[in-house]
């Protein structure tokens, strides 16, 4: 199974660092090639069913802020005061964080923080399925409803157990009061600003658990405003969609 | 495969956009136009004895027009607009709001739960009528609420193209039946007298309007939809205008059809007879038994159960707002993950609605009277207080900030709606008796208003309270699920913070 058990795994409190100063995640992690809103969107997938566990336009949120995060990780783009700052630089070297940093550049009048987020939420989903797809964790499947197609399309992962230990593994990692590394507190972050966070730590002390992470998160704003900022943004845009009596 | 590059922002964001007849849809179900005028109306002849409705819907359009140029003007301005106390807090005070919140929340749910008397005395009229089955009332309304209770949790979805159709279907089976009406006149003659001012006038004017009032509910709700439409600045004051240009135009003639095809001077006598079954009596006496008075009845079942979720998600969306904002407790905030539903609001509003239904049940109050009539028109009263407060906090909120509005949006208009409403409201709680139909003694005519002045009241010194023992939350109240303060950290329970501040 995992490898945070390994000594001397969890990174020092000092461990956010800065842009690209450590990997995200150890080396010797099962999962240590998924990107923060891939590791996301296998959170909320349904092992069995191959569905999302959170509501699809959540669960959206969800994975378009893990797409804007790896940005900020690779010092591409910042947040402040609610709009986006991009810097000029050598795009990623992943295709799609690639195409989505070239979209920020090729409309640069579009500054607001939320209309960046709710424009991604609307591809997200699919951009990250592809490349989940594509790296062999899952595979598209178009759902039957008495031999009707429905258009639907659920996600049934190669290797269940894999896909099951993601959530599991932050769960484990919160519950032993862990220090969080860049990659983990950002998916925290994420999994509650979309208040996917219950259903995470269902068969874990759940307030503990909860405090521990809003310790990390507390720390993670001093040393990287932008996520923080982030999350904000996606809690906000989880609670509209709750809000809107259309979703 | 998904394509970044090919999409543009505004275009892709364009497309899930809702158009002006996409949120008159939204607004319209949750005003359930068949329960308005074959349930509202006719309990209303039947309790006040007053003849006068629709001279009284059409002053009630124009009063609530007025109000929207103001509150639809203020919409554009604001975040989490479409919620009366987001207007209280930034137009008047957050305190204020606090207690407006509260007085918010007991309106739609005395709304919601009234609306259970009327589906299940209506359903119980038309099994017995058509079955010959005499089943107890509150049998079909508890079949309702577990459905209510159920979809309010899940938050399946009620497509919206059938919901288009049923309201179509609504409509027309109105308009058949008003050219009906209006083809038979009592006595080959038709009168006006459902026009006249005269009979508008006494102790019942002060009931017919709070009546009238209760009928167009829904109509405020096209700014919460501001973030979703095609063009915030056109779709929610166009959407808004014309829902309550099409609600006055069908209340008013149908109330007056129904008044020509039974005779004025019979009409009270006729409602208190039937009750909610006398629009499909009187359309039955000139169709017969057709496949048409049946459908409208079964129409009338779907419209009231329309009606129920939309207050059921209305009431739920509050409190998750409130529980957002840490107004109420934070737990309100939390989500139905798989559904996205605000699980905790609709589970406690459904408990509400259960424990009010089995205690008439029990009581064994009449339905139609007690439980709709009493409830929902106290949930009327209590949006007459909100329409009221929120043209001040208009006017409050352009003396602070008057941007680019002219005078008439920011001054005009929401002082003449609130002085207005303010006669309506006064009218209303000194004629609350023939309102509720009792003795002009009866200690119930100052016990419903009263409940409204005690939790505003209540939420006022919490407000207070707030105000001082959490500032943090105290600078969120009013934005929703914006109000971000770093003491709720998404959600999570922190045991100790001090930084207080807000991300907008």
């Amino acid at each position: 199974m995992a490898d945070f058990h390994r000594p001397g795994e969890p990174p020092a409190p000092s461990g956010f660092g800065q842009h690209g100063e450590r990997p995200l995640v150890p080396a010797s992690d099962p999962g240590s090639a998924l990107a923060v809103a891939d590791d996301f969107f296998l959170i909320v997938l349904n092992d069995r069913t191959g569905k999302l566990r959170l509501h699809h336009r959540i669960a959206a949120i969800g994975i378009a802020g893990g797409m804007l995060a790896e940005l900020v990780f690779g010092g591409h783009i910042s947040f402040g005061g609610g709009k986006v700052a991009v810097v000029h630089t050598e795009p990623p070297t992943e295709r799609v964080a690639k195409q989505v940093y070239g979209r920020f550049l090729t409309e640069p009048k579009t500054t607001d923080v939320r209309t960046w987020l709710a424009f991604f939420a609307e591809i997200a989903t699919g951009l990250v399925a592809d490349r989940l797809g594509e790296n062999g964790w899952i595979e598209p499947i178009e759902q039957r409803r008495l031999l009707r197609r429905t258009g639907a399309v659920a996600y049934r992962p190669r290797d269940r157990s894999q896909v099951a230990w993601r959530a599991m593994r932050l769960a484990e990692q919160l519950a032993r009061q862990r220090t969080l590394d860049l990659h983990d507190v950002t998916l925290g972050g994420l999994v509650a600003a979309t208040g996917f966070i219950q259903a995470v730590l269902w068969n874990h002390p759940v307030d503990a658990c909860q405090a521990h992470l809003a310790t990390q998160l507390a720390e993670l704003r001093s040393r990287w405003p932008a996520l923080h900022e982030l999350f904000s943004h996606v809690h906000a845009l989880s609670g509209e969609a709750t809000l809107s009596p259309r979703i | 495969m998904s394509n970044v590059a090919r999409t543009d922002v505004a275009g892709t964001l364009a497309q899930s956009r809702l158009g002006v007849f996409s949120v008159i849809g939204f607004a319209l179900t949750a005003a359930a136009p068949l329960m308005v005028v074959g349930g509202v109306v006719t309990t209303g002849w039947a309790v006040t004895g007053t003849l006068a409705f629709s001279l009284a819907f059409v002053i009630m359009a124009a009063v609530l027009s007025l109000f929207s140029i103001g509150y639809v003007a203020m919409a554009r301005h604001v975040t989490n607009a479409g919620s009366f106390y987001t207007y209280l807090a930034r137009g008047l005070s957050r305190r204020l709001a606090v207690g407006g919140s509260l007085v918010q929340l007991l309106a739609y749910n005395l709304l919601q739960v009234g609306l259970y008397g009327i589906f299940g005395a209506s359903m119980a009229s038309l099994i017995s009528n058509r079955l010959g089955q005499d089943i107890p009332w509150w049998t079909y309304s508890l079949a309702a609420w577990a459905i209510v209770a159920a979809l309010g949790v899940l938050r399946v979805d009620v497509n919206s193209k059938v919901l288009a159709v049923a309201l179509a279907a609504e409509i027309l089976v109105v308009v058949v039946f008003d050219l009906v009406f209006l083809a038979n006149p009592a006595g080959g003659e038709v009168s006006f007298a459902a026009f006249s001012p005269g009979e508008l006038s006494g102790p019942a004017l002060g009931a017919v309007l709070v009546t009238v009032t209760t009928a167009y509910v829904g109509f405020e709700g096209g700014p919460v939809y501001s973030e979703e439409s095609k063009d915030p600045r056109r779709t929610v004051p166009a959407a808004t205008y014309l829902s309550l240009c099409l609600m006055a135009c069908l209340y008013a003639v149908t109330a007056w059809a129904m008044s020509v095809a039974v005779g004025s001077d019979k009409v009270v006598a006729t409602a208190q007879e039937h009750e909610a079954d006398m629009m499909f009596r009187v359309a039955a006496d000139h169709l017969g038994g057709s496949f048409i008075v049946d459908l409208g009845h079964v129409l009338l079942l779907t419209s009231i159960f329309a009606g129920l979720l939309s207050f059921h998600s209305a009431v739920a969306r509050a409190s998750f707002a409130l529980g957002r904002e840490r107004v109420l407790p934070a737990v309100f905030g939390r989500t139905h993950a798989q559904s996205g539903s605000p699980m905790i609001g609709s589970i406690v509003q459904s408990g509400i609605a259960f424990v009010v239904v089995i205690g008439y049940a029990l009581a064994g109050a009449d339905p139609l009277v007690n439980l709709f009539f009493w409830l929902g028109m106290t949930g009327g009263l209590g949006v007459l207080i909100l329409l009221t407060a929120t043209s001040f906090a208009v006017l409050g909120f352009f003396a602070k900030n008057p941007g680019d509005e002219p005078l008439r949006r920011r001054v005009l208009a929401p002082g003449l709606a609130g002085i207005a409403l303010l006669g309506v409201l006064y009218l209303a709680l000194t004629n609350y008796a023939s309102l509720l139909g009792v003795d002009p003694d009866s200690p119930l005519r100052w016990m419903f208003p009263a409940t409204y002045g005690l939790v505003a009241v209540i939420g006022v010194l919490y407000g207070q309270f707030i105000a001082t023992a959490r500032p943090e939350v105290h600078a969120g109240i009013g934005f929703g699920a914006n109000a971000i303060s770093s003491y709720a950290e998404f959600g999570l329970t922190t045991p100790s913070e001090s930084t207080t501040g807000s991300v907008r």
